[in-house]
Order: structure tokens, then sequence, then C-alpha cells
């Protein structure tokens, strides 16, 4: 399918008008990425968002035998949007392909072009991105909060109570 | 005036930085001034979320459900302070709320009820492009902070730590599933 196609088939983008959907093609190019590889990496300056064309992602952190599996984005679902609004703060979490995959990747300075020309993808954008990041943030607090249940109910409660207080509270 | 207080409530925030008085007014039609006292409950754990509160004045402390001894607890965790937005996570995200929220101080808050949230998020002016752009941002500054929390359970070198990353991992793998 041609990008266009696919962007038509995405309900984040649904009531957008299709010349808004071409323009946006104008001026994000579709971006091949190859399984296995790190789109984004921790740390690194967080300045543009990612639409997943076809494909998908795994969100992660840590490394090898300490990787968690944060989440997978498919298509139609939107990476890096933690950063994009937080002026190039690093990445927080890496994003991996599981399958070849098609995106389309813009920064910050084309998302302002189309807002100044009243473009309706990125207000359609802030919505995926608020609902994707209270997701994210929703299924992260409820495993930590498990997983706290259960250390404090270790041997040793004491002294993770304290240390996970302290990170709470700061 | 409740107007002028609200504004200058939303002007507190980090969040609503540089924004105009102007844009600021557009955005203060939509919320409400609610007085809190100590021990007040704002919001209850597990219940669905109602609204969404920016804190103008006060602190509020955030309990969550733990494990302690056997026995199972609310604890205090942590303090939102002036500026800090609560409840938006459980409105966007349609589940109920994770956490309990009660008043630890006297104070005020600003209240975006579920209808008024809505509407600013798909106003097309410049008040509904400021609000979106400041929920992101608040929930850029969380998913942050609590990705920081997981990588610090990942790099704990403690055994105590060290013997729960499996059930974080299947916390998580059951997270993601749902």
């Amino acid at each position: 399918m041609e990008p266009l196609e696919l962007l038509l088939t995405l309900p984040m983008v649904a009531g957008v008008p299709p010349a808004d959907l071409k323009r946006l093609l104008e001026v994000a190019e579709p971006v091949s990425v190859a399984k296995e590889t790190l789109l984004l990496d921790v740390g690194d300056a967080g300045n543009d968002v990612i639409i997943v064309l076809t494909g998908g992602f795994s969100v992660e952190l840590g490394q090898g035998s300490t990787m968690l599996p944060l989440a997978f984005v498919g298509p139609g679902e939107v990476l890096g949007e933690a950063s994009l609004f937080r002026q190039r703060s690093p990445r927080s979490a890496r994003a991996r392909a599981v399958d070849d995959s098609l995106v389309l990747r813009m920064d910050a300075g084309t998302l302002d072009v189309l807002v100044r020309e009243g473009n309706g993808v990125p207000r359609a954008l802030e919505e995926a991105v608020m609902r994707t990041l209270a997701r994210r943030i929703h299924d992260s607090v409820h495993a930590i909060d498990g997983v706290l249940s259960s250390a404090l109910d270790a041997a040793q409660p004491k002294s993770a109570f304290q240390r996970l207080r302290e990170l709470f509270t700061r | 005036m409740n107007s002028m207080a609200i504004i200058r409530g939303l002007a507190r925030s980090p969040h609503f930085a540089g924004i105009p008085t102007e844009v600021l007014h557009g955005i203060s039609m939509h919320a409400s001034l609610q007085k809190m006292s100590p021990g007040e409950p704002i919001g209850t754990r597990l219940q669905p979320s109602d609204a969404v509160w920016l804190i103008a004045d006060g602190r509020v402390e955030v309990r969550r459900l733990q494990g302690y001894e056997g026995r199972r607890l609310e604890v205090a965790l942590s303090i939102l302070k002036p500026g800090m937005m609560f409840g938006h996570v459980s409105l966007l995200s349609e589940q109920p709320r994770t956490a309990t929220f009660v008043a630890a101080s006297p104070g005020a808050l600003l209240r975006f009820d579920r209808k008024s949230f809505s509407s600013l998020l798909a106003d097309r002016q410049q008040a509904g492009a400021a609000f979106r752009r400041a929920v992101i941002l608040a929930l850029g500054n969380q998913l942050h902070a609590v990705n920081q929390l997981l990588d610090l359970f990942i790099q704990d070198s403690g055994d105590e730590i060290e013997s729960r990353r499996e059930l974080l991992r299947a916390a998580l793998d059951g997270a993601v599933q749902t």
C-alpha cells in the first residue's frame, strides 16, 4: 500500500481531510526501518515524533538479561511522544523494531509548520499522544504498585520502603 | 473574584508558563475553584475519574495501596505541590484511579470536570492548544519519572530488588496485555 493509503486506514487521523494528510507526506517522508533496528535510544536528544505506519516496535528499558518490555507500539500509534513537548529532553526508553517497519518521522519544527498552516494533523497527533502517554503511565504505575506491594512484604521491607518513598517524593 | 483567582492559579503552574493572560482567561472559563481542608478526600482509588485538578495553592497527598508485613495499607508515597496536575491520567486512559488524593493542607484547586476537560481538548482556539500542550507536558514529565523509577529497579544490585525483577517483568507483561 502507498503511504497515503496507509494513513487513511489509521483511526488516529480519522476525520483529518485527505489534503492535510497529503501535505503531511510532503513534509515528513516515510522511513523504512529494518527488524531489530534501534530507532530510539535512552539518552538520545528527543526532538521528533514518529507515527508507525506498518510493522511494530518494542519499547524497552534495560538491556540483555535485565531488559524490560514496557509496551508494543504498532500501526497508527506514536513513538517519541514523551520528549516532543519537553524541549529536547533525553529519551527515557528505547524503541526496537520487532518487524520490518515503515514510519513517518518529523521534528518539532515540521509540526510547527503544519500548525501555522492550519493542518488538522497536529491536533489529531496531540490527542493520540495524550491517550498513549496516559495509558503507558497507568500501566507502568499499576505494575510498580504491584512490585512494591510484593517488595514491602519481603524479609527486609524497610530498606525498600524508605528508598522508594524517597524516589516518589523527590 | 473567582475568575482572577483561577487565572493566577494557572499562571503559577509551569505547565502554563509563557501563556498570555488572555489565553489563560479562555482556559479559566472552563474551571471552577474548589477550596480544600487538611484531610479532605479529593479523589478515591478505584473510583472512575470525573475531573482533573490543578493545585492553585496548598498540597495534596497521594496514597497508594501497599503490602506491609502481611497487611494491605494505603500509604502516602508522594506530595503534590502548587502547579501540579492530577486526575488526568485516569480520565484520559479511561481507567479507575490508581491512587487516593487527600488534601494535605488548606488550599485551593482548579477543577475541570469531565465535560470541561473534553471541551478544552477539542477546542480549536488558542486556549485549547495551550491546554493540550500543558496536559502533554504534564504527562511527558510523569512518564519520564516513571521510566526513571523503573530504570532504578533494573539497575539496582541489591538482592531484595534483584529477587523482584521477574515479578516486575511479569507485572509489566500483564499490564501491557490489558
